[in-house]
């Protein structure tokens, strides 16, 4: 058969039924829905771990855990949300809406879109074990590393590392695959006329992303690797009684680190982007500069890993480069958030969920990036270094510039997903709540850190009780909030008001041409661009 | 219109991507020989680095010669029963001539162990000037059941060691050579039991000045 008679019968083969659906699936759209529903587990995973951290943080002293146990909590949480939550619900919804918004029947390489979503629970498995093997009696200790890995002490943790180190091997072979995918996607399978400066920005987002992602993820690969091979093996990649620098892997680590922020990120810009347009009822204010700001953000985000590890020890000259190429990125991201308000500029606006979200993310992104000029500063850095201002910092660059993207991503497609309209009034709940609630968290972290309060300790001095009493209840707010966001979808997938194909209004793009919820098989009739 | 995808065109990416992927997974590997080779190019401290000879190091200090302070600091790490500690906490040499330092290592554990010092020299720009005739960081270092020993280290500060420089901190961290071991001393508890393990004696009759030998000078 040729290839052209494989992708016909593809086409036309009837809509498989049961749980051949969607273990066998080749179709973008179940693939997404599997992706994203698979990230809200993890979500609420995650979430669950990081309010024990704060429940055991409401009081100094040690209550309800012990440091090893506080660090493997740590560790869990990040890993879980990083690689659990936010990359599988972005590439949930570049499987959904990429094909939908370039004219494509489906992704470019089918059966690896499914093996490289299957390739999540597995590691998810391996994840849960590294967490529950050492409470098992001769289990090892536990990985109290956090989700850096730094050697020494990952090579002195006992079996849970292992299970941690093929967890990564999973999650890193399963991006790496689905970025393939959506590149070749993308560059191959755009309807005629669809050119790449036409194209919407979320499928530009999410190119420069894939391609962050196949230079990064083969080099976290290769030094989970080389710690694999120091901890069972007898190498000394890392190993310095053996010859090896541990600082060494904290620069590969890096290497993968920082672009991995950006890959958080790029996609949640897009929707952003796409969302402030569709709701001022304005094309994208500086489309073109809004793509080379992507481009260069990825860029620059790859030559500037080192500014993690001011305090190893380099000499001045590299600091000083890593501290001016830091500080350059502010540039490119601050063209993209000055883009996307002189979008809104004159347009007219509507406040809807998504909205609402994305104006959040614009104040609060911004205000992460502000306190992320001041810990690129040298000599701040040197203060702010480890402690929970660091956390705060980050924690207010990935919620809004990640997370709360993807959340008003899901509200702002969740219509032409299911054929419902979600509750409005519910979604304005819980976006209000999430918003109190999340700055009532991370806020006082800001001033916990300035005053002198490490990250990554169990217990803390009696002069930062006030701040964590606001914090510990404000994550409660935050994490319980999202039970409202639980109910919305549910609620959302079982019925409500009909959405038309083009659900909102000031909507531009291809994929709101097609009914709401698109045939299964969408664009059989591939459509042309003017 | 109906246009199927150019098959060939997107086979041709995959390929070209797929080679990224292996070449960046290689170029992760590629870094561990890169980068001890930039360590050196850089003068950062590795294992053998700042080795001469004696001849090469000592220089006529009729001319220019000035004293600076060296001072010294031992880490042991998790896993080793070992106590390692300088001889003397800082002394005052003269620049081009050749100084002997002890350093004295017991071992607390019941059994031979092997270990490896890794030395750590600050300002970072004094590496170049700091030479290394003899030092027991050269080799991994063996100690009997309960033995002690003196280690010893000799060395020149370099004449042209930057105006700027007047101090400098030799430190050693010492670890376990033998992931095996490591692992079973790494137990605190296991420690606690290797006996005398925080009070033994024999430091606390360390005089403060150890006298410097001189002879080969």
């Amino acid at each position: 058969m040729t290839n052209e008679a494989v992708l016909h019968s593809h086409i036309e083969h009837a809509k498989p039924t049961g749980w051949r659906r969607w273990v066998c699936s080749t179709n973008h759209k179940d693939i997404g829905t599997m992706y994203m529903i698979f990230a809200l587990i993890m979500l609420f995973l995650g979430g669950a771990s990081a309010l024990v951290i704060r429940a055991e943080l409401f009081m100094p002293g040690i209550q309800l855990t012990s440091p090893d146990l506080y660090n493997s909590l740590v560790t869990n949480h990040a890993l879980i949300m990083v690689f659990g939550a936010v990359m599988p619900a972005a590439a949930g919804m570049a499987n959904w809406m990429i094909p939908l918004m370039i004219g494509a029947q489906d992704m470019a390489l089918p059966r690896m879109n499914n093996l490289s979503f299957w390739f999540l629970p597995a590691a998810a498995i391996m994840l849960v074990l590294a967490f529950i093997v050492p409470f098992i009696p001769g289990g090892g200790t536990m990985v109290n590393t956090g989700w850096t890995l730094y050697p020494p002490l990952s090579l002195q943790v006992g079996m849970s590392m292992d299970f941690l180190i093929f967890t990564v091997h999973l999650l890193g072979i399963s991006s790496i695959l689905a970025s393939i995918n959506i590149i070749v996607t993308i560059l191959g399978n755009r309807a005629p006329g669809m050119t790449l400066m036409k194209m919407p920005i979320f499928v530009w987002s999410w190119l420069v992303t894939a391609f962050l992602l196949i230079l990064i993820m083969p080099i976290l690969a290769g030094a989970v690797t080389m710690l694999l091979f120091d901890r069972n093996f007898g190498t000394s990649f890392f190993n310095a009684a053996g010859g090896g620098d541990p600082v060494l892997f904290q620069h590969l680590f890096w290497f993968f680190g920082h672009p991995e922020v950006y890959v958080l990120l790029l996609p949640s810009m897009g929707i952003v982007g796409s969302i402030i347009a569709t709701f001022s009822r304005k094309p994208l204010f500086g489309y073109r500069s809004t793509v080379f700001s992507m481009m260069s953000i990825g860029l620059i985000g790859m030559l500037v890993w080192a500014h993690h590890q001011y305090t190893i020890g380099m000499s001045l000259g590299a600091v000083t480069y890593f501290m001016i190429g830091t500080i350059l990125i502010s540039i490119p991201v601050g063209l993209m958030i000055f883009n996307f308000i002189a979008t809104m500029w004159r347009g007219s606006m509507t406040f809807e969920t998504p909205m609402l979200f994305a104006i959040g993310i614009i104040l609060m992104f911004s205000f992460g990036g502000f306190t992320g000029v001041m810990v690129a500063v040298i000599p701040g850095d040197i203060q702010y270094h480890d402690s929970m201002f660091v956390v705060a910092h980050f924690h207010y660059a990935l919620i809004p510039g990640a997370l709360f993207g993807l959340l008003a991503g899901v509200f702002y497609w969740i219509p032409k997903w299911t054929g419902y309209m979600y509750d409005e009034k519910l979604g304005k709940l819980f976006f209000w709540t999430s918003i109190i609630g999340f700055n009532l968290t991370f806020f006082p972290q800001h001033f916990l850190g300035l005053a002198g309060m490490p990250r990554r300790i169990v217990d803390y001095n009696l002069i930062f009780t006030e701040f964590n009493v606001i914090s510990s209840i404000g994550s409660f707010i935050y994490g319980l909030s999202h039970l409202i966001f639980l109910y919305i979808i549910i609620k959302t997938i079982r019925g409500g008001k009909k959405a038309d194909g083009k659900v909102w209004e000031g909507a531009k793009g291809l994929e709101w041409e097609l009914s709401s919820p698109p045939e299964f098989h969408s664009w059989s009739k591939t459509p042309e661009i003017k | 219109m109906k246009r199927e995808p150019n098959v060939k065109n997107n086979n041709r990416t995959v390929i070209v991507l797929t080679g990224i992927v292996i070449v960046m997974f290689g170029f992760g590997f590629a870094m561990a020989p890169l980068y001890t080779l930039f360590c050196n190019l850089a003068g950062i401290q590795t294992l053998g680095g700042n080795l001469t000879t004696e001849k090469a190091a000592v220089e006529d200090t009729s001319k220019q010669s000035r004293y600076v302070i060296v001072k010294f600091d031992s880490t042991i790490t998790r896993g080793l029963p070992w106590k390692f500690t300088p001889s003397i906490k800082e002394i005052k040499v003269k620049t081009g001539e050749p100084n002997n330092v002890i350093f004295l290592a017991k071992n607390f554990a019941d059994e031979s162990i092997i270990a490896q010092a890794i030395p750590n020299l600050l300002p970072w720009d004094a590496n170049t000037y700091f030479n290394k005739v003899e030092c027991f960081c050269f080799q991994k270092q063996l100690l009997e059941a309960q033995e002690s020993k003196e280690m010893l280290i000799r060395f020149v500060v370099s004449t042209s060691l930057p105006d700027k420089i007047n101090s400098l901190t030799l430190s050693y961290t010492v670890m376990n050579a033998d992931t095996d071991s490591m692992k079973k001393y790494s137990n605190e508890r296991q420690i606690k039991k290797t006996k005398n393990y925080l009070t033994d004696i024999y430091f606390k009759e360390i005089p403060l000045f150890y006298s410097l030998d001189k002879e080969t000078s």
